[in-house]
């Protein structure tokens, strides 16, 4: 019992770092898109300011990333609950 | 409401001898957006300033200065004639009174300067004669300062016969030493270890006849102060005044910079509020004694936009002001603005106390601020807290607490049924955006363009949910659902294709990670609940110790959320913002109209 018991939290626990590693992962990259992008829209509104509105759309674009990661970690995280 | 206010273009001619009265008019009834003459080298030419526009601008150049220098601000009013024609004389008297003062000013600030630079000098802090320090026939002399203080026993092997003053001096040592000429050079390289750098007499002065300089100099320099404090309360609202009556007037004698004139007539070109356009030809008609031509043109190229929207959506018009006013025959999302904006803060942040919270503090901000901006801003972010407590019942969250033990939704259990309604939020708003984005096309661009640009993509969702709906088992539709789906969307795509190219093509994904984008409106809730769990976890833990531990589970509640709720703010209204700007503007603006900025009103 024991050792069944502990197999199934292994499953449970690599299902977690799954969803983890793609939240992580996409965070990261969206991270690293939106620093640049970030850079050169505040170098933009220094010149500029009305340039305000269309550096932020420009800035939060690669945000969807994250929301693939969420998306996706929700749908592993499915598994441990219905697919298992 | 929905479109911006309808302009009309006119046009005035007239003879030059009404010229004046007719900027006056135009100036006071602060209607018409002029357009400026492009001279094409025809008849007429660009007009040229009156003459009094020099006298004008070398005043204003002088008061303004004034202004800036005492840093005067506060609420200006017009001159009446009286007091312009008396101002003119009272600002000369003014402006050399200040000269004087200022000059007094400055050059006892130098005083200053200088005499501080003295308090500096280490020869001065010695507190020797600085006549005494100068060359001797049988003595050397060496002053100034040291980084480190001399060794006297090694100066004693050097130079045998020595006098030597020696003093910390800020962050080394002030020193004057005399030694015989003999010794001269190798105490030279003797002090060369020390850091010695020499110092030459300046003035024949003491440190305490340099203090007293000082306070007196100080104290004339506060006198002066005084006075031009005083000078600036008396005299502030004249100046702020008499430049805005000049600025008033300077603008009316530029304007026909703007016109285009001939050398008897003149012609006006500008946009005009359509309900508005009979009164300003009555005006005119009536001011000019029948001198002038007013006509009323029939293209809207080029309008001006001003938007118009009932008072409480108007605040919602600070976000176009934000990102780019729509063009003059677009539609004005601010009223659909007005409805989701908050509807998507709220349902981000949904918690009753949290709500409470911000309502209260948005309310007192926006009780002591005074620009305009600010206000209407905080007046939308007032409605979204409202929109915040509602959805904190609909919930159930006070601070993170289930206050009800079943809410309508519990968004922390029920993910996937939150994660659907927030896709299902996404995609109406979105196939909203493209409906106006239809509208829109239409208007402009007749009903074909419109139906291969915009309806294509309608279409495209509707293959789509077709196919999907059969596939995923929801509706049996008899076999032909998905075909029947795929179909219409390949339909949809040929369309698109027709319309927009390749461009088109390429936005295809777009759509789904546009959709997908809205499950931000769960997701982001869910960190903010998460927190504000935590945070009560916490409290709680240390309150169960009981003691001085109450205090501190107190300082983790307050700190913890107000933490939560300052990220709270910042995150939904972001994101609320990025959603429209991003997922839901992509479909219909274009934007790029050009804001209506009558002649004669101020610029914000």
């Amino acid at each position: 019992m024991a050792i069944e018991g502990a197999i199934m939290d292994i499953n449970t626990g690599l299902i977690a770092i799954g969803a983890g590693i793609a939240i992580a992962g996409s965070a990261y990259a969206a991270g690293l898109a939106e620093k640049e992008i970030g850079t050169a829209a505040i170098g933009a509104m220094a010149e500029k300011e009305e340039l305000f509105g269309k550096g932020l759309i420009l800035t939060v674009i690669p945000e969807t990333l994250v929301i693939f990661g969420l998306v996706v970690a929700i749908m592993i995280l499915g598994l441990a609950t219905g697919g298992a | 409401m929905i479109r911006a206010e309808a302009m009309t273009k006119i046009r005035i001619a007239g003879a030059k001898n009404v010229l004046k009265s007719v900027i006056s008019t135009l100036y006071e009834m602060k209607l018409i957006h002029l357009v400026d003459y492009k001279s094409e080298g025809g008849f007429f030419e660009i007009g040229s300033p009156f003459s009094e526009t020099d006298d004008y601008s070398a005043k204003l150049l002088k008061l303004r200065s004034v202004i800036s220098h005492l840093q005067i601000t506060g609420d200006p009013a017009i001159m009446g004639e009286n007091n312009y024609t008396n101002a003119e004389g009272k600002f000369t008297e003014l402006f050399l009174e200040f000269e004087g003062m200022n000059e007094s000013h400055s050059s006892l600030k130098e005083k200053r300067n200088s005499l501080n630079q003295k308090t500096n000098d280490p020869l001065l802090a010695l507190g020797i004669r600085p006549e005494l320090l100068e060359e001797y026939s049988s003595l050397a002399v060496f002053k100034g300062t040291l980084k480190k203080q001399l060794n006297e026993e090694e100066l004693k092997k050097i130079s045998p016969g020595y006098v030597l003053y020696q003093k910390d001096f800020q962050r080394g040592f002030a020193f004057a030493l005399f030694v015989r000429t003999s010794a001269k050079e190798k105490t030279a390289q003797f002090l060369a270890d020390y850091g010695y750098s020499e110092q030459a007499v300046v003035e024949h002065t003491t440190l305490q006849a340099v203090a007293e300089q000082l306070t007196i100099v100080e104290k004339e320099i506060a006198g002066v102060q005084a006075k031009l404090d005083a000078f600036k309360k008396e005299h502030m609202q004249f100046f702020l005044d008499y430049e805005e009556t000049l600025g008033e007037r300077n603008e009316k004698a530029e304007a026909p910079l703007r016109f285009a004139t001939s050398k008897n007539a003149f012609l006006v070109f500008g946009w005009v509020p359509t309900k508005t356009v009979k009164a300003l030809e009555k005006r005119i008609a009536d001011i000019s004694g029948g001198k002038c031509f007013f006509e009323i043109m029939k293209t809207k190229v080029g309008a001006p936009v001003a938007l118009n929207n009932p008072k409480g959506v108007k605040d919602f018009e600070f976000f176009l002001n934000l990102y780019t006013l729509p063009r003059y025959k677009e539609i004005d999302p601010t009223l659909i603005m007005f409805f989701t904006f908050p509807l998507f803060f709220g349902f981000m942040l949904g918690d009753v106390g949290y709500g409470m919270t911000l309502l209260l503090v948005f309310w007192f901000i926006r009780r002591i601020t005074k620009s305009t901006g600010s206000k209407a801003l905080l007046s939308a972010l007032m409605l979204s807290s409202v929109s915040t407590i509602v959805f904190g019942f609909v919930f159930g969250e006070l601070y993170g607490i289930q206050f009800i033990a079943h809410p309508i939704l519990h968004r922390a259990q029920e993910i996937n049924l939150m994660v659907m309604l927030s896709i299902l939020i996404g995609f109406i708003h979105i196939t909203a955006g493209f409906i106006i984005g239809f509208y829109n096309k239409y208007i402009q661009h007749g009903f074909k363009h419109a139906l291969y640009e915009k309806g294509s993509w309608i279409l495209l969702e509707l293959g789509v949910i077709i196919a999907v709906v059969e596939m995923t088992g929801f509706v049996s539709l008899g076999g032909i659902g998905t075909p029947l789906g795929g179909v219409i969307a390949l339909i949809a795509v040929a369309m698109l294709y027709k319309g927009d190219g390749v461009k088109g093509l390429i936005e295809l994904p777009a759509l789904l990670s546009n959709i997908l984008s809205y499950a931000r409106l769960f997701a982001i809730g869910l960190a903010s609940l998460s927190l504000a769990l935590v945070v009560n976890t916490f409290a709680t833990n240390f309150m169960n110790q009981g003691g001085f531990m109450v205090v501190a589970a107190i300082l983790i509640l307050v700190l913890g959320h107000g933490i939560n709720i300052a990220l709270g703010v910042l995150g939904p209204f972001l994101h609320s913002l990025r959603l429209h700007y991003v997922e839901f503007f992509t479909k219909f603006y274009d934007g790029g109209g050009m804001r209506y900025m009558p002649f004669g009103a101020k610029k914000q």
